[in-house]
């Protein structure tokens, strides 16, 4: 499986390498739009909290794009032509999924980071804010809390993900339809696994009421106006979300193994 | 070489070597090109020169040693006989031919006589 | 001699359509099998199947006494009908793409193929001509020392030229320890390497046998027979 992650690797070098740049050239043109802003706190800070915002939000696109990218290769493989070089390796249906969840987490964890960097960045530069962050960044980072939302935040988007592949398989192995009644089909089941478990998660949080996660990832930044109250985070939901990460990811591999239809 | 694909190329193949015998090209105690050589040769499946070398050691032409290779055996008795034989089924081919156009015995036995004349001129 | 294939009751059935029905043969080992039949006969399925990249709806499949899995399809090495390489990966790329996932991959063996079509290692396969194309994959499927060959089409879109520079190093390939299954159009091009012959019509064998014993008993070439067959032969 690693081989074939060292070859997904390389073929998303020029992805990674304009992505990054592009992500860094957009943090710069971000930090401009600071110049001229005010240093006065009570009037700049709401204004000026908008640019580490809005590179937020660039990250998540760029985030978006590569698993719009991840996903729909896998799709390539599975209705086209190329499938025959990938499937036709002696390699366990575990393996070539595993290798697409590993760079998405890779891609997540590589969103996470840059995106951290560049909005802590932009957010120290911003006039009226950055005094009142930049004193809290070092205990931030060390936010034990924070880690374990974004745990579990990766956790659900993998999950989620894994849920989209094993729609998609679904759609082209037991049905063997062909593209686009086939990418109907995967859209269906993707759609009809979430809802049952979202119904499945409702009754089950009411039954596991007590059940809740206590975080405090922004315990350290007090200006986001958050408090120093903890926030009480679902547990049950994530948890049953995973389970059917795992389920689809079985699901997926089996069918790949034993029902394929290229 | 040309084949037909219309009979058994094994057989083709046969009558190939059995003319090279019958001709004196092939000498008692030659050795046979390889199966391998002979089918990159003629381009064919190895596995119908083997069929056909199997064929010829079973008819007596030739004897396969194993790990050496295979030879042509029998002696100048053996390769006469091959050669009545070959020329029989020739001429026998020729006569119905012949026969078939409309000429009487005597017509095909005086043309033959003037091409093997005008042949050895 | 063993059967390298045991094929039996081999059924495949889609939504609408069954692509293959009771399909039952056995290939032995150092043989070559062409299987003929006119588009949409299930060649190409039967052979996806021995790939390992479709799964059968019922029968067996035996290749070297294993089903098809992650086994087989290391020493399995199949030939698509159509091109499966990525068009960015040069031909030095692909190479290396089979040699670091098959372990029967010959790197010696694939550069003198390489020599013989007449390509080098640093040709992107978007710039190749289909003819270079198939020469191109022909070699990554040649080069690997597998027990069985599935080739779907090895001649379409090759040139006489090309066709005999193909068998030639068909015949300079073999070897008596694995086996080969070719489907062609071309037929009369290719019969003189059959030594079986497996003739599909709508997913059903409707006449198998060894090439050589057939030419006896119906008294002509294979193109002949399948003229026969099929009440008409498609030429390309």
């Amino acid at each position: 499986m690693w081989k074939l992650v060292r070859y997904q690797l390389r073929g998303r070098r020029l992805l990674y390498n304009n992505g990054l740049i592009t992500m860094g050239a957009l943090t710069l043109y971000q930090a401009t739009r600071f110049i001229g802003m005010q240093e006065n706190p009570a009037q700049s800070a709401p204004v000026s909290m908008g640019v580490p915002l809005t590179m937020a939000f660039f990250w998540v696109m760029f985030y978006a794009v590569m698993t719009v990218i991840n996903i729909v290769t896998y799709t390539q493989d599975l209705y086209g032509d190329t499938g025959y070089l990938v499937f036709g390796l002696p390699l366990r249906g575990a393996e070539v999924l595993g290798s697409r969840i590993l760079l998405l987490v890779i891609d997540t964890i590589m969103t996470l980071l840059g995106g951290m960097t560049s909005v802590l960045v932009l957010a120290c530069v911003a006039p009226g804010l950055a005094e009142q962050v930049r004193p809290y960044v070092g205990r931030f980072l060390l936010t034990g809390d924070y880690w374990v939302m974004c745990l579990g935040v990766l956790a659900v988007i993998v999950s989620f993900m894994t849920i989209m592949f094993f729609g998609v398989t679904f759609g082209k192995t037991l049905t063997n339809s062909k593209k686009h009644l086939g990418s109907v089909f995967s859209a269906l089941v993707v759609i009809a696994v979430l809802w049952s478990s979202a119904q499945l998660g409702l009754k089950l949080e009411t039954t596991f009421q007590g059940w809740h996660l206590s975080l405090n990832p922004w315990r350290y930044m007090p200006f986001l106006g958050a408090g120093t109250q903890p926030a009480r985070f679902p547990l049950v939901s994530p948890l049953m979300f995973v389970t059917l990460g795992v389920l689809a990811f079985a699901a997926t591999s089996w069918l790949m193994d034993h029902k394929l239809n290229l | 070489m040309d084949f037909d694909d219309r009979t058994p190329i094994y057989i083709q193949i046969m009558d190939m070597i059995e003319r090279r015998i019958a001709a004196g090209e092939l000498k008692t105690g030659q050795q046979l090109p390889s199966v391998r050589d002979l089918a990159q040769q003629i381009v064919v499946n190895p596995n119908t020169v083997q069929k056909a070398y199997v064929e010829l050691e079973r008819e007596g032409y030739v004897a396969t040693q194993r790990g050496t290779g295979t030879f042509v055996s029998g002696d100048h008795g053996t390769v006469d006989l091959l050669r009545q034989g070959l020329a029989r089924g020739i001429v026998a081919t020729y006569v119905a031919d012949m026969r078939s156009l409309g000429f009487e015995p005597e017509e095909i036995t005086d043309m033959v006589a003037r091409a093997t004349k005008e042949e050895a001129t | 001699m063993t059967d390298l294939i045991r094929i039996d009751g081999l059924t495949k059935k889609y939504v609408n359509t069954t692509a293959l029905s009771d399909v039952t043969f056995n290939l032995a080992e150092g043989h070559i099998m062409g299987l003929l039949g006119p588009n949409g006969s299930g060649k190409t399925t039967l052979m996806k199947i021995l790939a390992g990249l479709v799964s059968p709806t019922s029968g067996t499949v035996f290749i070297d006494g294993l089903a098809p899995g992650v086994e087989t399809k290391a020493s399995v090495s199949f030939l698509p009908d159509v091109n499966h390489l990525d068009r960015w990966m040069s031909v030095g790329e692909a190479g290396n793409f089979y040699a670091d996932f098959y372990t029967d991959f010959d790197r010696k063996r694939f550069d003198e193929l390489l020599a013989i079509m007449r390509l080098t290692a640093d040709q992107k396969i978007g710039s190749l001509s289909k003819g270079m194309v198939e020469k191109a994959r022909l070699s990554l499927v040649f080069a690997r020392r597998a027990r069985l060959y599935v080739l779907d089409e090895p001649f379409g879109g090759l040139d006489p030229l090309a066709r005999s520079q193909v068998l030639d190093a068909l015949v300079a390939n073999f070897r008596t320890d694995c086996s080969m299954m070719v489907s062609t159009q071309m037929v009369a091009d290719v019969e003189r390497f059959f030594d079986d012959v497996l003739f599909l019509d709508r997913g059903r064998v409707v006449l198998a046998g060894e090439a050589e014993d057939l030419r006896t008993r119906r008294g002509g070439s294979i193109e002949d027979i399948y003229r026969e067959v099929y009440g008409h032969v498609e030429t390309r």
